[in-house]
């Protein structure tokens, strides 16, 4: 099926399996990058940005009411911030997720939007893209793509359900506009 | 719609088209078992 702009991907469950495996993969390559030797000084570093947000919204009344998943995950968060980080720190992506692929062939071609990139822990990437790998094939799926991304970088995880929640967060806010 | 490209990439992969309240599902378990997990380490 031709998406328009960009790609066209596999129609069946087995391909889908593989273009998993490639998902993973490649992001995968992307954190082995040596940022030493890359020119990528400039990016932000994605720590700050995310205690920013954690603290940011310390001062605002609770939102158990109106967005009580928001509350549960900025309470945790702020609970146990900073975290600290145990991986060394690369270059995310910063919104990796299958609309931002590019596939020809059934090979993943390219990765496009890097507009979101930074230097930080490689489990912000990971917990952002299990996410959609849920929402688009199950826990299943999530689960295997985190173990073959897992199998190719094998990062500390301690640390990942609080990236999870880090996640989670834009989706709950979008659903909350939304209305429930 | 919500996240409405992801429905055209999970029909493009074979998958069955996630209805938003699917994805309200899905992340309500993600969070839970991440608060889980937060709560017990």
């Amino acid at each position: 099926m031709n998406l328009g702009y960009s790609m066209t991907l596999p129609n069946t469950h087995e391909l889908y399996a593989r273009l998993l495996r490639q998902f993973a993969t490649h992001l995968a390559s992307i954190h082995a990058l040596d940022c030493q030797r890359l020119d990528v000084g400039f990016l932000p570093q994605h720590a700050a940005a995310v205690a920013t947000q954690v603290r940011q919204d310390s001062s605002m009344p609770s939102m158990a009411d109106s967005a009580p998943d928001e509350g549960r995950i900025l309470d945790a968060l702020r609970s146990a911030w900073p975290i600290g980080q145990q991986n060394q720190s690369v270059l995310l992506h910063g919104d990796y997720w299958p609309s931002n692929t590019i596939w020809q062939d059934e090979r993943l071609a390219a990765i496009i939007d890097w507009e979101d990139a930074t230097i930080g822990d490689p489990l912000a990437d990971l917990a952002n893209s299990r996410l959609e790998i849920l929402w688009a094939g199950g826990f299943d799926a999530m689960t295997s793509y985190t173990q073959q991304y897992h199998t190719l970088r094998p990062i500390d995880r301690t640390n990942l359900p609080y990236w999870d929640l880090y996640a989670a967060l834009r989706p709950v806010r979008n659903m909350a506009g939304l209305g429930a | 719609m919500l996240h409405s490209a992801l429905y055209g990439i999970w029909q493009a992969w074979g998958l069955d088209p996630h209805t938003e309240q699917a994805l309200r599902a899905g992340l309500q378990v993600f969070i839970g078992q991440a608060i889980v997990k937060v709560s017990v380490s």
